[in-house]
């Protein structure tokens, strides 16, 4: 089973016993969400594809100074302009494919041809790219357009092109039909008419934002961000650490750093950094999987890795090193 | 359009084919607006062809195309004036449903290509292109050549700099046995520092273009001075007596007898006539020295003039021939872009 110990759980825990404003200030620094800086040459729908992630909650910035993890959004293809954005970010990148839903004629399917894309631009640029339709993410649908998807699911109108959906004769109004085509393009309005057929009204939207691939956008950016969540775990028991030598509540304070809780929440902050790059963790929780595990972790400790995954690899193995001598059974 | 020949970018953008489209048809995509660098391809893909159309591709997929060809449509006049007044048009080539929309196209390549004043207007065009990247490489050169004089004449008077000081501490050492092999040993300095800067001199120019190997006249060093020096010699003659005189007399009156300061008197006239012919000697090879690098320093800053002007002027007479026979008017067809 999996071990998931939030340090900042941990020193809520702590607070909630005897309150010093220090620690709380360190917890709720660790609980703020990742600031994302949302990036892209003009035309890309960099600005959709920023209000598609905070209306999900991401904690989008302007100023690039003050971003942990930064989305470049791409469209079709990545042009040179593009290219320069990509190069010497100072900061884990996450690419977002975006207008995955106009991306060409495929056999497949135009989101099938975004896949294909995102793969071979991820494989080109070694960074993760992820296809977006963030137009269809938070899409908000009146009456009067549910009024319309009903109208068109009984009169179907000409799909050919945006043009011809405007300009042909049907009973719904050109403006209404200019409004949706803005709202959804075509494969989205192509989905709505479908939904609409299926099921009730309300789940138009659900569906869209299931075309729309926000939800697999916001699990790469948690794997993207998984470095500087890690950072800021290591940050806040830097801090904590000074504030031990305090007198007071300092004897107290070193005592749960010192223990198994910590190690614990250091382990789960560094568990997540390592499978975010995709290496695998064991989860089995017998007293041999935690032996295995601080075993192979320890060796990785200390292998030809960077700074941060050798760290991350020392943290596996000391929280392992800990559940195995029954810290915690999970 | 089957009269026409049709070819991608590469094709024009490979110097071996000299192929000049008649037209340039600039395809981009209604995806997002164009790029600073797709306007510089454009107009590298333009540069001896006038007739050029602008086409927004794929918009049947995006509901915006409209407004990312006004866009491409500023973009294309901000990075590049000379095309702002292109013709841009819509266009649907490989819809993902129903028919090609390509009669824009069409239309505005044909009323470019039926235009009588075609051949002259691109014509007009390749020889502005000509003209310009003509002047774009003179002022290249001219910095180039302006570059190189800056670093032969620095490097030339650095080494004269250097060969002085060197040789100045010889001429401190030299007395009046050793003096001719170190003006041996400077004159051959001399002429080493001479060849070495001429060997850069020569290495620079030839890295600037092919020039027949320049012979230069060979040059020595000057001569030192003569020895003569008469008057000066009988001067110290009369001044050492007369010290070598005062200092017998001291001795003899301290001995107490005459003939002791006879050889102490004789010595120190002695010594003190050639102590101060070797520092007249020293003194007159120092100035040598100034002189000699001086004229050094002026030989290599006038091979350096010298070869910068025979260099340029071969240069300007090659660009000049380069000029007169312009690029040969191949077949012309049109080209699509991006």
């Amino acid at each position: 089973m999996r071990v998931t110990i939030q340090l900042a759980d941990v020193l809520a825990d702590f607070v909630g016993a005897e309150s010093n404003s220090d620690v709380t200030a360190v917890e709720r620094r660790l609980r703020a969400p990742v600031r994302v800086a949302v990036r892209g040459r003009r035309g890309v729908g960099r600005a959709t594809v920023a209000a598609a992630l905070s209306g999900c909650g991401v904690a989008v910035t302007d100023r690039d100074s003050d971003a942990e993890v930064r989305v470049v959004v791409i469209a079709e293809t990545v042009t040179a302009d593009d290219r320069a954005l990509l190069t010497g970010a100072p900061v884990p990148t996450l690419v977002v494919l975006n207008k995955a839903d106009l991306g060409g004629p495929s056999p497949a399917g135009p989101l099938a041809e975004a896949d294909e894309t995102a793969a071979w631009w991820g494989a080109a640029l070694g960074l993760p790219v992820v296809p977006l339709i963030a137009l269809l993410a938070s899409v908000e649908l009146s009456g009067e357009h549910l009024t319309a998807l009903r109208a068109l699911v009984a009169a179907p109108a000409d799909l050919a092109s945006v043009d011809a959906f405007v300009g042909c004769t049907h009973p719904v109004p050109a403006p209404v039909r200019r409004d949706l085509i803005d709202r959804l393009d075509r494969v989205g309005l192509a989905h709505a008419i479908l939904a609409m057929t299926q099921g009730p009204a309300d789940g138009v939207t659900a569906r869209l934002r299931a075309v729309s691939r926000i939800d697999a956008v916001l699990a790469a950016l948690a794997d993207v961000a998984a470095p500087a969540r890690y950072a800021r775990v290591r940050a806040a028991l830097r801090t904590l650490r000074v504030l031990a030598t305090r007198t007071g509540t300092g004897e107290r304070l070193a005592a749960l750093l010192d223990g198994d809780e910590v190690a614990l929440a250091v382990m789960t902050a560094a568990v997540d950094v390592v499978e975010a790059r995709g290496a695998p963790v064991d989860h089995g929780s017998e007293a041999d999987a935690h032996s295995r595990r601080a075993a192979l972790w320890q060796a990785r400790a200390g292998a030809p890795l960077d700074v941060l995954h050798r760290r991350c690899a020392a943290d596996i193995a000391r929280g392992s090193l800990r559940l195995l001598g029954g810290g915690r059974r999970a | 359009m089957p009269r026409f020949r049709f070819v991608e970018s590469h094709e024009i953008a490979d110097s071996t084919t000299s192929f000049v489209p008649s037209a340039l048809v600039l395809v981009v995509s209604a995806t997002a607006p164009i790029g600073v660098v797709d306007c510089a391809a454009a107009l590298t893909w333009a540069a001896h062809t006038d007739a050029v159309i602008g086409v927004v591709n794929k918009i049947d997929d995006h509901r915006a195309w409209r407004q990312v060809l006004a866009a491409d449509r500023a973009l294309l006049a901000a990075h590049a004036p000379r095309l702002a007044g292109v013709a841009w048009v819509g266009a649907a080539a490989a819809p993902r449903l129903g028919t090609a929309q390509l009669d824009a196209v069409v239309a505005a390549l044909d009323r470019e290509l039926s235009d009588p004043d075609l051949a002259r207007r691109n014509d007009a065009r390749a020889r502005q292109s000509v003209a310009a990247a003509v002047r774009a490489e003179q002022a290249q050169w001219r910095h180039r050549l302006h570059r190189e004089r800056l670093d032969l004449t620095s490097a030339a008077r650095r080494a004269g700099t250097d060969l002085r000081a060197e040789l100045q501490v010889e001429a401190r050492t030299a007395t009046s046995r050793t003096r001719s092999a170190v003006v041996a040993r400077m004159r051959r300095r001399w002429a080493e520092v001479l060849d070495q800067i001429d060997d850069e001199i020569a290495g620079r120019i030839a890295a600037l273009g092919d020039l027949p190997p320049a012979s230069a006249p060979a040059v020595r060093p000057p001569d030192p001075p003569p020895r003569s020096r008469r008057l000066e010699t009988q001067l110290m003659v009369v001044l050492g007596a007369g010290f070598g005189v005062g200092v017998a007399l001291m001795v003899a009156r301290l001995a107490g007898m005459p003939i002791a300061g006879l050889v102490p008197g004789v010595a120190v006239a002695a010594w003190v006539v050639r102590a101060r012919a070797v520092l007249h000697d020293r003194a007159v090879l120092d100035r040598w020295v100034v002189d000699a690098v001086e004229l050094l320093r002026i030989e290599l800053l006038d091979r350096v003039s010298t070869r910068l002007l025979e260099v340029d002027a071969a240069h300007t007479a090659l660009m000049h021939r380069a000029g007169l026979d312009t690029r040969p008017a191949g077949p012309r067809s049109t080209v699509t872009g991006r």
